[in-house]
């Protein structure tokens, strides 16, 4: 692999999960990320192409809460996404008509034609975060008179993933994959990537929440502070002391007393899941007002999404403990929005949210208390959240979250998936795929302070 | 054919008239329940200008006499070299008891200007209530008292007023005034008492301070050009009241030109029509002479008599509206001789720039053309690095 000191990250706009993936990025950019099918960076025949797929993703994200055909919908969602068991093993090599309906636009309908000329300003290697523009520039061929060959990278977002993330005959392909975990690398293999192509990155997480790569600072002094926030009556230290002063470098526990945990709850980029607001707030809504939970609605950047939001606030009575008990996060620019976001996480001792792209961020040491799946991946995605222990479904009805939230804190088990999800999924994909960019060496990492 | 034609006359004709009784019956406001009795909270006057408007200083003037204790007055220029910063410095010097600033806010290339003043005074000023309002607008003094008390008896975080056009010198403002008075109003003040739904007009606003940070203070809508609609709507959505009493002010055209006349309906326009397409599509339902001039052919012998039924009674309908709510022009008899051409050849204009935005996305406004999409997103050239959602 060629060592370069810059490299094109290109991304999409379908909710905010592929764009979450290239932002930790940033760094490695020459003219920021490309957010690809947007009018700004699309011509027009092909943006309207775009702007249909985004349309149809995001009804279809939202489909779920349509009353009666509701389901059906969902059901019928979940059917273009399957993802075939991956037991007992077999050759999945063979593609599907979402494959060739993929192929037919590049080629057919010139999907990412532009893209095409665009990277071709610039002789430095391409990390994609979304299938189609990957998968897109392997397939076309390159333009006349053009220097040697990109190199092209897919990043792949969930911790399992259709068949389409994979051309119609991978062997042939020039694509490398850069892999969040494990169960990734097997379903490449079993989609006939060669294993040459496979690099065992991890998903990039924000650098600013990590500190160095050696020493991980941020990452250990946030997650300490963290643990004892989630668990106040000691049980996690009962068993685990040791291991955590250990891999932390600390040398006590300081004496457990009562205080305010912060409680994030992230609304889909598309908008999924917000009217779970209204029955969060009130279970919450006295515990908020006593000053016990600290509650950060994260919702995006859509603005009617925010307003609505906002609506259910008003409603629960909550609007005077706007930016004390209850924190309202929304930015009209996704770049700003993910750097918000990632400095809330700072703060946030529990995730809930639908296990899609941020179930990564448990490598953060943050429990991820899962809200219901949207699709086959995000299924699988909680299914390796549940595996590593991360993750944590609820326990009761969402209007009784007050209840039950706290028990779950009483229990030391979100302490104990905030230190699983830390000790077992990778957190430092964003370093491993800079070192890959620009020294062209790559190296998996063996303990859990390596990877 | 012709049934549905005079079934649409007759339905056209009964919304007019709903305009015609709502701006007549509210023309003098409505009377707000005595507010409970608590220290009236100070209240910044938020004004962005640019060049000089139709009798400007009478029209600032009013905002210095106005019959309330505790306010301050600040005004918004691109740069101090605007032809109007004279008449600011002079009413500033005439009134050294209200506390007036006057500052530059330069002119941002992709933002709403507007907004961009707004937001500029908004960190300028200390105010609880902001009252934002147009530079071409004329209160009455008891004007910001009957705002304050509508927010504080109804605790309404935006409080919006109808428009009174008013002091028209040249046909072209005769045209512009009735529009105001009779269209915009009668929207305005129809669709809150009939619906609950707000449709401000950015003239005049009355908005609480704390409620709009909720946002991130007014500089949130600064992607958009019909900013005071999103606001109406956006505070809506929140759970935030919004109120009117329907304290008018007055929008002083007096020199307008059939041309400008022309291209602020077809900036309007394009603005409903990026907000609601559905409702601006429907909206030449309300507009009676097109739709009897279209259907004439279809109505055969009767067509030319069902025509001028139609004629009359918008010019009736438009008439009562001019009579009651618009006195001051109603004391020239030259308004009342042109008044019938006045109403036929607005509504002719009306169709012209009702066609204009399925044509074109780009406004003219403050001396700059602006393309707009969906709810009023200013597009953004393709080498500028922002994105937010609508404009992907």
């Amino acid at each position: 692999m060629r060592a370069h000191d810059k490299a094109w990250i290109v991304t999409v706009l379908m909710g905010l999960g592929h764009l979450r993936a290239a932002h930790p990025l940033r760094d490695l950019t020459h003219e920021g990320v490309v957010i690809y099918g947007s009018r700004r960076t699309t011509p027009d025949p092909e943006y309207r192409i775009w702007r249909r797929l985004r349309r149809v993703y995001y009804a279809s994200s939202k489909a779920g809460a349509i009353p009666v055909v509701g389901k059906a919908l969902v059901s019928a969602l979940l059917a273009v996404q399957h993802i075939r068991p991956y037991y007992p093993k077999t050759d999945q090599s063979r593609p599907t008509a979402v494959v060739k309906f993929l192929k037919r636009l590049i080629r057919k309908r010139g999907l990412c034609r532009s893209l095409q000329d665009k990277l071709a300003a610039a002789p430095y290697p391409v990390i994609h975060t979304f299938y189609a523009t990957a998968i897109a520039m392997d397939a076309l061929e390159p333009p006349a008179g053009g220097g040697p060959p990109q190199d092209h990278y897919l990043l792949i977002c969930d911790a399992d993933f259709n068949r389409v993330w994979v051309p119609e005959d991978p062997r042939s392909s020039r694509l490398r994959y850069l892999a969040p975990c494990t169960q990734v690398r097997r379903r490449l293999l079993a989609y006939g990537v060669p294993e040459e192509a496979i690099l065992m990155t991890g998903f990039p997480l924000p650098k600013e929440n990590i500190g160095s790569e050696e020493g991980l600072e941020v990452l250990k002094a946030d997650l300490f502070e963290r643990l004892l926030r989630l668990d106040p009556a000691g049980k996690f230290f009962s068993y685990h002391e040791k291991s955590v002063l250990g891999w932390l470098g600390r040398d006590s526990v300081p004496a457990q007393k009562e205080r305010p945990f912060t409680v994030m709850f992230a609304i889909g980029g598309a908008g999924a899941q917000a009217e779970m607001v209204d029955r969060i707030l009130a279970g919450l809504k006295d515990r908020i007002r006593r000053g016990e939970v600290r509650l950060i609605l994260s919702c995006g950047i859509q603005r009617k999404v925010f307003e609505r939001v906002l609506g259910y606030v008003s409603a629960a009575g909550l609007r005077e403990e706007l930016d004390r008990g209850l924190k309202v996060v929304h930015e009209r620019d996704v770049q700003v929005y993910l750097e918000r976001f990632n400095a809330h996480l700072r703060r946030t001792d529990v995730l809930w949210t639908k296990p899609s792209e941020l179930a990564f961020t448990c490598g953060l040491g943050l429990p991820i208390l899962m809200a219901d799946p949207i699709g086959a991946h995000e299924e699988l995605n909680k299914r390796w959240l549940r595996e590593i222990h991360a993750g944590v479904s609820p326990a009761g009805p969402l209007e009784a979250c007050g209840e039950w939230l706290f028990d779950l804190r009483e229990s030391g088990r979100l302490a104990e998936a905030a230190w699983d999800g830390f000790l077992k999924a990778r957190k430092l994909g964003t370093y491993k795929i800079e070192r890959l960019i620009r020294s062209g060496e790559f190296e998996e990492g063996a303990s859990p302070l390596e990877q | 054919m012709k049934t549905m034609i005079l079934v649409i006359l007759a339905l056209s004709g009964a919304v007019l008239v709903l305009f015609t009784a709502f701006t007549v019956a509210f023309r003098r406001g409505r009377k707000t329940a005595h507010a409970p009795a608590r220290e009236v909270p100070f209240v910044s006057l938020l004004k962005p200008v640019k060049n000089i408007d139709d009798d400007m200083a009478a029209n600032l003037e009013s905002f210095y006499r106005l019959d309330y204790p505790a306010y301050e007055v600040l005004f918004a220029v691109d740069d101090l070299k605007d032809p109007c910063v004279p008449i600011l410095r002079a009413l500033q010097a005439r009134h050294p008891r209200i506390k007036t600033r006057i500052v530059a806010s330069g002119h941002p290339p992709f933002e709403n200007p507007k907004v961009h003043k707004l937001a500029l005074l908004e960190s300028k000023s200390r105010g609880a209530l902001l009252w934002a309002t147009d530079s071409n607008v004329r209160v009455a003094p008891d004007s910001l008292r009957r705002l304050v008390d509508e927010y504080l008896a109804h605790d309404a975080k935006v409080v919006f007023s109808p428009i009174r056009g008013s002091l028209s010198r040249s046909f072209g403002s005769l045209m512009e005034n009735m529009s105001l008075s009779f269209f915009t109003s009668g929207s305005v003040i129809a669709s809150w008492f009939l619906g609950r739904q707000p449709i401000i007009v950015g003239k005049s606003m009355l908005v609480e301070r704390a409620a709009l940070e909720t946002f991130g203070g007014f500089g949130y809508f600064k992607d958009y050009l019909a900013e005071d609609f999103l606001i109406g709507e956006a505070f809506k959505k929140s759970g935030f009241r919004v109120s009117t009493n329907c304290t008018w002010v007055t929008n002083v055209s007096q020199t307008a030109t059939l041309k400008s006349f022309f291209k602020r309906l077809s900036r309007w326009a394009k603005l409903r029509y990026h907000l609601r397409r559905p409702v601006y599509v429907a909206e030449i339902l309300l507009n009676p002479i097109v739709v009897a001039l279209a259907g004439w052919a279809a109505l055969g012998r009767r067509g030319a008599a069902v025509l001028a039924a139609t004629v009359a009674a918008k010019i009736a309908l438009e008439y009562a509206n001019f009579l009651f709510v618009n006195p001051e022009d109603a004391r020239r008899l030259r308004n009342h001789l042109l008044f019938p051409a006045a109403v036929v050849i607005k509504d002719l204009v009306f169709l012209a720039v009702y066609l204009a935005p399925f044509f074109s996305s780009e406004v003219d406004w403050r001396g700059g053309r602006i393309e707009i999409g969906k709810n009023t997103l200013i597009r953004i050239p393709a080498n500028v690095d922002n994105l937010v959602y609508e404009g992907a």
